[in-house]
């Protein structure tokens, strides 16, 4: 388990991370238990894991909307003490301004960073091909499909272009052809741009098919179980294969790792619920 | 998946025609209509309940001898400043709250404690600060609806969704700038629920003002034709101000329909 990298600059540092949630007259809930990660300089870093095991939790901790109970994380060396436009983030819920139409919602980081109008218009005009939304620039969120959504809540934190993405579900409410479409742009992305992406992903081949390595997390609380290097597995030209032999290798070995802590969190999740009821 | 959202838009336009919206009407005819037989055929007293074609003649009479006009024209601003005045109090004084511990602490015991007083009975100490005429009535009206917008203000930019204030925060806004980019936007629809809520209120609240008071006014009409016995007179009055609390919530329905077209409950032909 090297949880700790080699050679490459690393560029997000999470030494002995813990949050413990406070829950009115009961034991704390330890969402993220002791997790130590190095995610090098433009990695592409897979989080994979059982419902409920701090997933969510983590990635926000690293965006600095939530402090940590323990423990410190650090980006480019320097501790994260809150958010910041280097890191941007796509919500598993997308949360859109539902007052913005879509071209305004994409606009509304390059606005606040008064980007240029000409190029806030170009940049805006851009990302809203790339996410196949043209002719729905001046819809409001109301008006789109889930898949949709997390469309424009992607292309509303690329057009700032941070250095780091942090991505909940990025293609989670996206039908299977669409989610093909954008894993690629994704990729094409990290190529060109050469960012350190971070992202959540309840699907393993997506995570096998798109990050250089994967971690899989247990079930709550949540700790790293293993991390799988996936570099290997991929072609030269990896974008264009989508199975492989070495693809599914891959697939099973983190299932392997998977199936248990699943299993775990399903009887947490029976044993909580029940705790309810009674 | 284009065609399919913009089909979607299309259907939903065509499917309430706006006549059916004012199918409430129907049933106040039907009532004026048993009303007016009944009164006509004496099976309730007309001396106590004038037939509606009466209340019509006698509208007409007074507006024609400048009696009725006057009357309302004052009730509509006194209403229409005592809300503004709610509103520009209100909103602010619930955002401070929201936002700024001190205020919180200083107001919200006062707010909960305020809330269920009958306002009301303040009359006759608004009288003595602001006289008679139109202040004390706008004053007290406006006191009177700060309260339920205050609140409504205070709970709708308290409990503004997490993630959109962290979207906002990763994209570059600034604790300062957010008050204006996502909190108050995010609350207007509740906002705006409170506002409608005060409306009745105020007409209710400045109509009992001039009751108490006379002078110019609805109110103050109805009550002088009270003393005189001349009910038509009174119910003429009451219409009046009905038709005029009637006007100013259809108003603001439409300005919130106007204002939020982004938001799900609006549909399109709204
Ligand atoms: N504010 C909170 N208060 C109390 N418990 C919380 C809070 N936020 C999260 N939790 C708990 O922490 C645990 C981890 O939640 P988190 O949302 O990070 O999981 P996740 O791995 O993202 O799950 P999913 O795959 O379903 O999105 C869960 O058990 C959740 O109930
Ligand atoms: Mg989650």
């Amino acid at each position: 388990m090297n949880a700790i990298a080699g050679s490459n600059a690393v560029k997000i540092r999470a030494r002995g991370v813990t949050k413990r949630f406070a829950v009115r007259r009961r034991a704390d809930v330890i969402a993220v238990d002791g997790v130590d990660l190095d995610v090098e300089e433009n990695e592409l870093l897979a989080i994979v894991g059982p419902s409920g095991c701090g997933k969510s939790t983590f990635l926000y901790m690293v965006g600095g909307f939530l402090e940590v109970s323990e423990g410190e994380i650090l980006v480019d060396g320097r501790r994260v003490t809150g958010p910041g436009t280097d890191r941007g983030i796509v919500f598993q819920h997308f949360a859109l301004f539902p007052w913005l139409t879509v071209r305004e919602n994409i606009l509304y980081g390059l606005r606040e960073r008064k980007v240029a109008e000409a190029e806030r218009e170009a940049t805006t005009a851009e990302l809203i091909a790339l996410i196949g939304l043209r002719g729905f620039e001046d819809v409001y969120p109301k008006q789109l499909s889930g898949g949709m959504k997390q469309r424009v809540a992607i292309a509303r934190t690329l057009a700032i272009d941070p250095e780091i993405l942090l991505m909940d579900e990025p293609f989670g409410a996206l039908d299977a052809q669409t989610r093909t479409v954008m894993q690629d742009e994704l990729l094409r992305i990290w190529n060109q741009r050469k960012k350190t992406v971070l992202f959540v992903t309840h699907d393993v081949h997506e995570a096998v098919r798109l990050a250089d390595r994967v971690v899989v997390m247990t079930a709550r609380p949540g700790r790293i179980k293993a991390i799988i290097d996936a570099r290997e597995a991929h072609a030269p030209d990896a974008a264009n294969v989508r199975e492989s032999p070495e693809i599914a290798r891959k697939v099973n070995e983190i299932w392997e790792h998977l199936r248990d802590e699943v299993a775990l969190a399903q009887r947490q999740e029976a044993v909580s619920s029940s705790g309810r009821g009674g | 998946m284009a065609a399919n959202a913009l089909s979607d838009r299309t259907t939903r336009q065509r499917e309430t025609p706006s006549w059916l919206a004012y199918r409430a009407v129907y049933s106040v005819v039907l009532v004026l209509l048993a009303w007016e037989i009944a009164s006509r055929t004496a099976l309730i007293n007309p001396f106590f309940m004038p037939a509606p074609s009466l209340l019509v003649v006698q509208a007409v009479k007074l507006t024609l001898q400048g009696e009725l006009l006057p009357h309302m024209g004052a009730t509509l601003l006194r209403a229409l400043g005592a809300i503004l005045l709610a509103i520009a109090i209100g909103v602010s004084l619930g955002i401070a709250m929201a936002r700024i511990a001190a205020v919180r602490w200083f107001f919200d015991p006062l707010i909960s404690l305020g809330l269920p007083t009958p306002k009301i009975a303040l009359w006759p100490i608004f009288v003595l600060w602001f006289g008679f005429h139109d202040q004390s009535k706008i004053y007290l009206t406006t006191f009177a609806c700060a309260f339920p917008l205050v609140s409504a203000t205070y709970l709708a930019t308290r409990d503004v969704d997490r993630y959109l204030l962290w979207s906002a925060r990763a994209l570059g806004t600034g604790e300062r700038r957010m008050l204006w980019k996502v909190i108050f936007r995010a609350a207007v629809p509740d906002i705006l629920t409170g506002i409608q809520t005060i409306i009745p209120f105020a007409f209710i609240l400045i109509v009992l003002t001039e009751m108490l008071s006379g002078g110019i006014g609805l109110g103050s009409m109805i009550m002088l034709a009270g003393r005189l016995a001349d009910i038509p007179t009174v119910l003429v009055g009451v219409i009046g101000a009905s038709i005029l609390g009637f006007a100013v919530i259809r108003l603001g329905e439409y300005l919130r329909a106007r204002v939020l077209v982004w938001h799900e409950e609006t549909t399109d032909h709204a």
